[in-house]
């Protein structure tokens, strides 16, 4: 509804009673007779009031006092001031104007100039709240879009690594559960304080995303040596090895999305999901606090996945049991903090 | 009538105009000007020698003769007031013969014009 009240603020009854004359024909008016009522209008009206005039020289609440409370209300900016005032003092002007006043119309009034002022004005503050609100519209219908974008873009990474675990015989809940377990430890991990684990919700929810790219770089290994049931020869582990930097390259084929997040944490982890604590690890031997969070956090998740689902070339083995052969460094040698927060993780039973 | 009012410098036109072309309203205001308080008072602090609320009651009389179209006293006023915004009690005090002069002239002049 658009607004179309006058409020009128003069001490003098037939100063009042001119203005309203004005707008008579074309607005509602009301009228206070000092400052103090008319902030009473405001509290009770804002809504409906499409423009002020007011007097500055008025007993209780003068015309300045006004606009200093209407700029505390948060209504300076929503509503246009116009003082009306016998008192064209420079002083008294440019304080005026400092408070935000849209005009200042000397006394005494000329109807027609004073409804041309204030209605172009009006009609200016009427314009421009129409367009933010179509501005704010606007603003919403990109943010649905850019998270329908962003879903979609998800979905698809989802489908490519589904793919990917298919021709190893996975079911695709894979990936699912990595991205779950990583997130969880993620979570864990910042609960510990420290600054290096001080992710956001939102750099969370991204490595989350990029976990299940970990092992993209499988849809360059043969058949034959991914889907072996025995024991993979040293030549053929040489092969398999390779899946992390083939990753890289698989994911090196977008060029136009290297600066997203998403795609940073993806390539990382691809390279280095398989490196070891100790520095034992492929390909690039990183060891310690080289290999980042994201990896390590990653690396443990899909080594306890593995441990408790069936594979090709193993049964599922309980959570428990898996947890002790990864504590008894039997899978291999990880950040002790990650460890703990799994071990803790799997305490609150959230796996 | 009309002619009785602009002889005591009420300019009558300016004034209905300025009251939308509502000549009744403008009377009736008109009217209304005999009881304000506002030179009574300019009067009663010109004598106490008190500039502030001299300055005050000259400034809102100056406001309602102004939107009356009494333009003699209206200009009177305007430099009076001036003066008492400076804080000059005195050359503020010594306009006041002139303007209750042309105040009572208007007084008249609506006094016998309005019923």
């Amino acid at each position: 509804m658009e607004k179309k009240d006058i409020l009128i603020v003069d001490d003098m009854e037939i100063n009042r009673a001119i203005l309203s004359q004005i707008f008579a024909d074309r607005n509602k008016t009301l009228e206070a007779e000092n400052g103090l009522e008319a902030i009473q209008i405001l509290e009770r009206q804002r809504n409906n009031i499409a423009a002020v005039l007011l007097d500055i020289v008025m007993p209780v609440m003068d015309g300045f006092q006004v606009m200093e409370k209407m700029a505390e209300m948060g209504l300076m900016d929503k509503i246009p001031v116009f003082l009306i005032t016998a008192n064209t003092s420079e002083e008294s002007m440019s304080r005026g104007y400092q408070l935000g006043a849209m005009d200042i119309i000397e006394k005494p009034i000329v109807p027609y100039f004073v409804r041309r002022r204030v209605e172009s004005v009006m009609e200016l503050f009427s314009a421009r709240e129409r367009l933010s609100h179509v501005v704010e519209l606007q603003g919403q219908k990109l943010r649905r879009q850019e998270q329908e974008i962003a879903n979609l873009n998800y979905s698809i990474i989802e489908s490519l690594s589904t793919a990917i675990e298919f021709r190893s015989g996975e079911s695709g809940e894979h990936v699912k559960r990595i991205r779950h377990l990583t997130e969880l430890l993620l979570e864990e991990l910042r609960k510990t304080g420290k600054e290096e684990y001080d992710f956001s919700d939102k750099e969370i929810q991204e490595i989350s995303q990029a976990s299940i790219l970990h092992d993209v770089g499988k849809i360059a290994i043969s058949d034959l040596i991914l889907n072996k049931p025995g024991r993979l020869t040293s030549e053929e582990f040489e092969t398999m090895k390779t899946h992390t930097i083939m990753g890289c390259q698989v994911l090196e084929q977008i060029p136009q999305h290297k600066n997203n997040r998403l795609y940073q944490y993806a390539y990382d982890i691809c390279r280095h999901h398989h490196e070891r604590w100790d520095g034992g690890g492929y390909p690039d031997g990183l060891k310690g606090s080289q290999i980042t969070v994201w990896s390590q956090v990653v690396s443990v998740a899909d080594v306890f996945d593995a441990l408790t689902n069936k594979r090709v070339y193993k049964p599922a083995i309980p959570a428990a049991e898996a947890l002790e052969m990864i504590f008894k460094g039997e899978c291999g040698a990880f950040n002790p903090e990650v460890l703990d927060s799994l071990e803790r993780v799997l305490n609150q039973q959230k796996v | 009538m009309r002619q009785r009012l602009m002889d005591a410098g009420i300019n009558v036109d300016t004034g209905i105009s300025r009251f939308m072309g509502n000549e009744g309203l403008f009377l009736k205001f008109l009217g209304k000007f005999l009881q304000d308080t506002n030179f009574a008072g300019l009067a009663e602090a010109v004598k106490k020698q008190d500039v502030e609320e001299a300055f005050r009651c000259a400034h809102t009389l100056k406001g309602v003769c102004g939107n009356l179209s009494m333009d003699e006293l209206y200009k009177l006023v305007s430099v009076q007031t001036e003066f008492f915004r400076e804080g000059n009690i005195q050359e503020g005090a010594d306009m006041m013969e002139k303007v209750s002069a042309v105040y009572g002239r208007v007084k008249e002049a609506i006094e016998e014009t309005l019923p």
